[in-house]
């Protein structure tokens, strides 16, 4: 009896150690959600478009981590190619979702590119992968300004001149993408009960996830399972680690790159210079709430981690102001909340790995007994 | 062989598709017209409201005289005029198809188009 206690207990624990990053975020939405007094039809809307918006991102996650290269910071690179394509259709006016397919094929090629020099780097840096992606991240976003301020415009011919800054060449800050503004969730309507469903978006998802959970029982995708659990093992297996741990970043990149198009043209606007930054950093921070962790990562997790890191960013400003009382404060709150959550699931994130070191340093200890 | 060819076949499919969705997706600025206008001997005449609806966008409700900016995407399109009387009421459709071919015609004059002018569509008279 003793014995069965003490086992239910550890599950207990174990479970909850496990879940720590999205109990913490479910208990946080269950106190802002009344302090904000949005109504559940809002809330629902809401996560609905934003679930369409962030998911292909996200998703664009999991190959990567199923090689056991953990979280693609990487993944910017695909966004710049995406944003490159973007740049182009709106330079030749091409709109709705003709302009959008146009978009991903043009950035296709270009994120493979880059796709394959960012897996033949961290090739070069095995273990570190995630740090290295980081940095990669920043120098190539360095490049990617260089070509956008200068290169169009200079190099690469724009023909519209609201694009171009007033000195004749290099993008404007921002780059009007009304002409696809959301052509892919509107085309096909759907409502349920005054709520509108993007299922355009959402059937697209679906491909991905299905397209996932194929891979996953490929040849490439087992072999990739392999490498994710032991790089020696697979090699003495005859697996080609290198070139399997390439592949899986040449995916992750040209799906971010689709993710990227996918998100830009739900919101109908783009920052040229930094929309690219933000997508590495929310994407990851939604997969780790959504209960991933670096060596670990479902569709399930997506899709949780989307919806609860997002119940926060929607809930947090209005639960602030309706807290301290003025809409200032509340915008502050929303920043707080929103860089604090990043912070809180990767310092969950190592508390868990600790815990899980622990509770398995403890069984070893016990089976010795 | 066989993995080049398919490869090949893979290339011109998708560079196929960017020249459709490059043809199929680019927009334009058409100026739709309901002026007087005097094409050649014959002066049609822009006194009616009308409702003009290009392909499947937005009807643009003009007045006598009115001239509006209108986007399109792709070349070919469809146009419905539907003229109204006193009350607003539709009291004739006339539609008809257009490809717009000459980069230069983007002036849509709907009298002349009522009238069954061939040069309804035409360079901007004004510039």
């Amino acid at each position: 009896m003793t014995k069965q206690s003490k086992f239910s207990k550890n599950n207990l624990s174990h479970l909850l150690a496990a879940n720590a990053v999205p109990i913490v975020f479910i208990l946080i939405s269950v106190i802002g959600i009344p302090l904000s007094k949005f109504s559940p039809g809002y809330l629902v809307q809401e996560m609905l478009v934003r679930l369409s918006r962030d998911s292909f991102l996200v998703l664009s996650l999991l190959i990567p981590i199923m090689a056991g290269m953990g979280l693609n910071f990487g993944m910017v690179l695909g966004a710049m190619a995406g944003q490159i394509g973007l740049i182009f259709i709106s330079d030749w006016n091409i709109v709705g979702i003709h302009g959008m397919v146009l978009a991903m094929l043009i950035s296709t090629p270009l994120a493979i590119f880059l796709g394959w020099m960012c897996g033949a780097i961290l090739n070069r840096a095995k273990g570190r992968e995630m740090v290295t992606g980081f940095i990669l991240g920043f120098f190539m976003n360095g490049i990617y300004q260089l070509v956008v301020l200068y290169g169009f415009g200079k190099v690469i011919p724009i023909q519209n001149a609201k694009l171009v800054l007033s000195r004749g060449f290099g993008v404007r800050n921002v780059t009007n993408l009304e002409g696809i503004r959301k052509c892919l969730d509107n085309l096909i309507p759907f409502e349920i009960s005054g709520v509108s469903v993007p299922l355009a978006t959402f059937l697209v998802i679906a491909v991905f996830c299905v397209f996932v959970v194929w891979f996953r029982r490929t040849k490439l995708g087992q072999d990739m399972r392999a490498v994710g659990q032991d790089m020696d093992v697979a090699r003495s297996a005859g697996i080609p680690v290198e070139r399997t741990r390439l592949i899986s970043i040449m995916i992750s990149t040209v799906l971010a790159c689709y993710g990227q198009i996918i998100f830009l043209q739900n919101i109908g606007t783009m920052n040229t210079y930094n929309s690219h930054e933000q997508a590495g950093m929310f994407a990851i921070a939604s997969l780790l709430v959504g209960g991933a962790s670096v060596s670990r990562a479902s569709i399930l997790n997506v899709f949780v981690g989307v919806v609860l890191f997002h119940l926060m960013f929607v809930v947090s400003p209005m639960a602030g102001k309706h807290l301290i009382g003025e809409a200032q404060l509340g915008e502050y709150f929303r920043v707080f909340v929103s860089y604090g959550i990043i912070a809180i699931a990767l310092v969950l994130h190592a508390w868990r790995r600790f815990k899980e070191r622990e509770r398995s340093r403890s069984a070893l200890r016990g089976e010795a007994a | 062989m066989r993995r080049i060819l398919v490869s090949a076949l893979l290339l011109a499919a998708l560079v196929g598709l960017g020249i459709y969705c490059y043809d199929a997706g680019r927009a334009y600025d058409l100026l739709v017209d309901n002026h007087d206008m005097t094409l050649g001997e014959k002066t049609y005449s822009g006194e009616r409201d009308v409702n003009v609806i290009l392909s499947k966008y937005e009807p643009i409700e003009m007045t006598a005289q009115d001239t509006m900016v209108s986007t399109v995407a792709g070349k070919k399109h469809t146009i419905t005029v539907e003229i109204l009387d006193e009350n607003y009421e539709v009291a004739e459709t006339v539609t008809g198809k257009f490809t717009l071919k000459d980069p230069k015609k983007r002036f849509l004059n709907i009298p002349a188009f009522l009238g069954k002018d061939p040069g309804w569509i035409m360079e901007n008279p004004r510039n």
